[in-house]
Parts: structure tokens; C-alpha cells; sequence
């Protein structure tokens, strides 16, 4: 498989153009070198510890993983480049609680609460294991999810946190994304900023109330660059930036670096290819995959058998010819593959495990 | 890979780490009795060799229907004997791919004609579940579990939330659900085990590594759902 010409190479495949992701990589290492924030990169976003390796080898990072499952920390910590974990979810189920506790004697693990239900559950785990959990409160700035709903909240659960045995209080954490469909700069800065400073005035209630905080992780990719002005943020939970997906084409410092990889199969007429892309490879819930690189070439559907390309003029794709896909919400897409090709200059240059495919628990 | 579940066999359904993909066994057995017409199964659609096996129980069992060589592959290493393959092959690979196949296996190519209609969701109508839990309630009238779009898909429309009528799900999250109830006191508290009815099986097969076959409320068998991925 290595050194293979893409020509060669079977469809569909999901395929990671190595100087885009590289490119990607660097931008917010290189941003974050001089800075204090620093950034906990998403596993969701590649479900790889090779990747993650590469995102802390470049620099700027907390030397860990942000996780949205238990059983995806742990596919990540068995990699063994993750010295630090932050579940950023709630877990509530004892025998996930029971496997945290147990990775917790390992390296350093985080994960979020929202009531004070989940208090017991945690230190039940993390005592009969001898080990120590950290905790961050999830304040909920606008997804409507989890987290907790008020300041009031923040500061009464910090307090029931600090005090529980095989719990360490750790401090606030949130998620947000934008309301408005490709925010330009400003907009990203007054939208980001209302959201962390949201995170914020529960840090400071929260250390008013003589607890420590030590840990502020909020922000995203739209943000990154946002979170890094704010020196009461410790660190943003960067996913999409890696390898891209079309909603986020309005941050022009990243490019698209993930792309599923298909064949024409079929020409059913002079304007229509179908390729043998199905949706489960790709995933759709927000509508078709945009094609990439093909003027006047578009997606018209997609289904359990493949995907229907329309041209205006002539299809310029012929019967066993390549495209490429370009997903609308990548983390879903990663998700259902277990390899990605890694490409340079027309051929596959490395092979990428996803090893925390399917790690829903 | 979905890291393998401890859960034992005989175990309390509600035991097995949430999301886990359901399969009533007594609701697949019914569905396969009630096949009326020969038929090739459809592997596509749970990609798992167990079920087929089961299937092929059916005295109107033909054979299989599968999307590409690569699903085919995997039936064949099960034992499948006989297997169409609806993608038209346009490669020198895949076409030697075929022919390594056509060796043990009896195999119906796109071109050629096969009147055998596809079994395909009828198989597993009614019969597949995915497993939740409620890790937060945050605000009144609204609830938070673990089984999102990675776990049930939403391509083709939310999930439905099984023996909870006043419930709605809303939104797309890619790791949770939320749950929108009308009465607060309706609502499942942190802790409870929910099923949802997913909205398209050939998706949610895409996502699990492992089928949990179940009966009467308890775990019976646990199958690799070994074509995921073959696309």
C-alpha cells in the first residue's frame, strides 16, 4: 500500500492529503509558541494516536487529548503519547466510571460534571480504585446540553466537588459553536468572546469562593485564535482545524485536508456519474457531500449505493475516473472509517490507524 | 475499534456500556420465519455474518446481495457459497479481486441478470435497538444521554425513543441526545437506560463494531459486525 499510486488505489477511501494536515498542524503550533493558552487537540476529529502524536510533537499543546467517551480516552491513552486526558462529557455508568479510575492510576485524567448526582457516582469509582478523577464543571454557554445553567450552580457544585474524596476539583470547561453560518472575523470575536467570558465569571465566582481554578477550557477552532487573548483561558479544545470540513471553509488559515476518495462506476447519461461513494461511508445529516475541485460538477444525492454527480455542461468524469468528496461534518465522517490513506505528490505515503473508531462508550 | 465489552453472556441487557446496538432475537427469528419469497439476503444492511447465517435457516434463503467486492470478501471468508455484487467493477483490481472470489464462490457480477429480489430491512424490522443512558438533566423539561449520531445516525431522521411517549428527540448531536419532555416529571432521571429506534439500519450497522443479540431482556450473543467498513 505504501508507495502506491493513487490511481492504484481502491475506492471509496478516505484519504488525508499529508501537506494540508501538516500545513494545519503547524498554523496553530506555531500561533500558540509564544503564547499561554495552549491547545488540548480533539481525538474525535481523527480518532488516532499517530495523529495526536504529530499534533503535540509540533508544539503548543497540553501534552494531551480532549475525549468525547471514556472508551475513547482510553484508545487514546494506549497509544501512550496522551500524559493527560479531559473527558469532556459526563459519565455516570459505574463500570466506565470503574475503567477511568483505573486509567486515572496511569496518567491524568479530567472529566466533566454538571450536578451534583454525578459526585458519588465518581468518587465511588475512583476510591475503590485508589485512584484520584478530576473534575471540571461543564457551564453550558449556548448548546443547551450539558453543563450546569447559572454562576450559582458553578460555584455550589465546585464547592461539592472539592470536597469529595477521590475527586480533584479542577476547574470549567465549555463547548460553543457559531450561530451565524461562515462568521467573519469580528464576528467570531464578538460571538467567542461572549461565550468564554461566560466560562470566566464562573472562574472568577468560583475562586472568590476560595477554590482554585487551574483549568478555563473553552474555545475551538473558530476561536482559537479568540480563547489565546483571554490570559484567563488555559487551553481551547481544538478538533476541526486538523483535517477540515466544508461549513468551516470561512477559516482561511486551515485547508481541507480530509477527502473521500471515489470512482465512476456508472454514466447513465452525458450530464450524470455515479460513483461508488454510499452515504454510510460519508455520512449526510446535514445534506449531500460537496464535491471537490470539479467546476460545474455537483453532488445531486447520495444513498446506500452511491453518490449521483450532475454537470451542467458534459460530465468531464468518465467510467473508472477519480473524485473527491468533501465532507460537511467531519468528525462524523472520520467516524466510519478504520484506516485513512495519508497522501503526498499522487501516493500514499503512510497509513493512519483509527484506533478510536467507534468508541461511543 | 469499539474496544471489546467485558459484559458476559446472560447479563442484564441494561449492563452492556451504552450506546450498544440491540438486536431483539425473537423479533429477527420472527422477521426470517416470515420471509414469503426466495429471496437473497441484503449484507449490507448489518454487514454482520451471524445474521446471514441465521437468514440462510430461511428455506427461501438464495444467496446473498452484497454492494462491492469488499463486502463480498468478508461473506465469502464466512462461507457464503453464492453472492451477487451490485457495483459494476471498473478497475483492474477490483476486477481481479472478483475473479480471486469467483473461485469459491458462485458470483453474479452487475452485468449479469439475477430475478432474486433483495431481502434487505425486513430482515430486521423492529428487531434493532441502540442502548442509552441519561448522564444529565440539566434544566427542567429536558434531558441529556450518550447515544448520539455516532451511535444511531441521523441521516435520515432522529431516533425515536422507545417507551417513553411524551419524549422527543431533538437535535444532532454527534456524542449525545437530547431529550425535550413536555411534563418535567416525565423525564428520565441521570442514571436511566433508554432504547432508541434508529431511523436507517444500514447506517447504524455502519457505526458498531459489535451486535448484541438479546432475549428476554438479557444478553444471549455478541457478534462482530465484520463488513463495517468494507465499503
Amino acid at each position: 500500500m505504501i508507495g502506491t499510486a493513487l490511481d492504484a488505489v481502491e475506492t471509496p477511501s478516505l484519504v488525508i492529503e499529508l501537506d494540508a494536515m501538516e500545513h494545519n498542524i503547524r498554523v496553530i503550533a506555531v500561533y500558540y509558541r509564544d503564547k499561554r493558552i495552549r491547545l488540548r487537540p480533539h481525538g474525535k476529529n481523527h480518532k488516532c494516536p499517530a495523529i495526536l502524536a504529530m499534533q503535540i510533537a509540533a508544539g503548543g499543546t497540553v501534552g494531551g487529548v480532549c475525549c468525547a467517551k471514556a472508551s475513547e480516552a482510553e484508545a487514546f491513552a494506549q497509544g501512550g503519547g496522551a500524559h493527560n486526558v479531559l473527558i469532556a462529557n459526563q459519565v455516570v455508568d459505574a463500570n466506565k466510571i470503574r475503567r477511568l479510575a483505573a486509567l486515572a492510576r496511569r496518567i491524568d485524567v479530567t472529566v466533566a460534571i454538571d450536578d451534583p448526582a454525578q459526585l458519588p457516582l465518581l468518587a465511588a469509582g475512583a476510591q475503590d480504585l485508589g485512584a484520584t478523577l478530576g473534575v471540571v464543571i461543564e457551564i453550558d454557554t449556548m448548546m443547551g446540553r450539558g453543563g450546569v445553567r447559572t454562576v450559582h450552580q458553578a460555584v455550589a457544585l465546585a464547592k461539592a466537588a472539592h470536597g469529595t474524596l477521590g475527586l480533584s476539583f479542577r476547574g470549567v470547561m465549555s463547548h460553543q459553536v457559531p450561530t451565524v453560518p461562515m462568521p467573519d472575523a469580528a464576528t467570531r470575536r464578538q460571538e467567542g468572546s461572549r461565550y468564554i467570558d461566560q466560562v470566566v465569571a464562573a472562574k472568577r465566582a468560583i475562586e472568590a469562593a476560595d477554590i482554585p481554578v487551574a483549568m478555563v477550557s473553552t474555545g475551538e477552532t473558530w476561536t482559537y485564535d479568540v480563547a489565546a487573548d483571554n490570559a484567563e483561558v488555559s487551553e481551547i479544545q481544538g478538533g476541526t482545524y486538523i483535517v477540515m470540513e466544508v461549513p468551516y471553509a470561512y477559516m482561511r488559515e486551515f485547508r481541507h485536508a480530509a477527502k473521500v476518495m471515489g470512482r465512476v462506476v456508472a454514466r447513465p447519461d452525458a450530464h450524470t456519474a455515479i460513483g461508488d461513494v454510499p452515504i454510510d461511508a460519508i455520512g449526510a445529516p446535514n445534506g449531500p457531500p460537496s464535491i471537490d475541485g470539479l467546476e460545474g460538477v455537483r453532488v445531486e444525492g447520495i444513498d446506500h449505493f452511491g453518490v449521483t454527480l450532475r454537470s451542467d455542461g458534459d460530465m468531464p468524469l468518465a467510467i473508472g475516473e477519480r473524485f473527491f468528496l468533501l465532507t460537511h461534518q467531519q468528525d462524523i465522517t472520520m467516524n466510519r472509517w478504520d484506516h485513512y490513506l495519508g497522501i503526498r505528490d499522487g501516493r500514499v505515503e503512510t497509513v493512519f490507524k483509527a484506533t478510536a473508531r467507534g468508541c461511543v462508550h | 475499534m469499539q474496544r471489546p465489552l467485558a459484559t458476559a453472556i446472560g447479563a442484564p441487557v441494561a449492563d452492556i456500556d451504552t450506546p450498544a446496538l440491540l438486536i431483539d432475537l425473537d423479533r429477527l427469528d420472527a422477521n426470517i420465519a416470515a420471509l414469503p419469497v426466495p429471496a437473497r439476503a441484503a449484507v449490507w444492511v448489518h454487514k454482520t455474518p451471524a445474521i446471514a447465517h441465521r437468514q440462510a435457516q430461511s428455506p427461501f434463503f438464495r444467496g446473498l446481495a452484497a454492494r462491492s467486492v469488499a463486502e463480498a470478501e468478508v461473506f465469502a471468508a464466512a462461507g457464503f457459497k453464492d453472492i451477487r455484487i451490485l457495483r459494476p467493477l471498473v478497475t483492474a483490481a477490483a476486477l481481479r479481486r472478483a475473479e480471486a472470489l469467483a473461485r469459491s464462490v458462485r458470483l453474479v457480477t452487475a452485468e449479469e441478470a439475477d430475478a432474486l429480489p433483495l431481502w434487505a430491512d425486513e430482515a430486521l424490522a423492529g428487531a434493532v435497538t441502540v442502548s442509552a443512558r441519561v448522564a444529565s438533566a440539566p434544566e427542567a423539561g429536558r434531558a441529556i444521554h450518550d447515544c448520539g449520531q455516532k451511535a444511531i445516525g441521523r441521516d435520515f431522521g432522529n431516533p425515536l425513543i422507545r417507551g417513553w411517549p411524551g419524549l422527543k428527540a431533538v437535535g444532532g448531536s454527534a456524542e449525545h441526545g437530547i431529550l425535550l419532555g413536555d411534563d418535567a416529571a416525565a423525564l428520565p432521571r441521570i442514571g436511566a437506560w433508554l432504547e432508541l429506534i434508529p431511523s436507517d439500519l444500514t447506517t447504524v450497522f455502519s457505526l458498531h463494531d459489535f451486535a448484541h443479540g438479546t432475549r428476554a431482556g438479557v444478553l444471549e450473543a455478541v457478534w462482530p459486525i465484520s463488513a463495517r467498513g468494507a465499503f
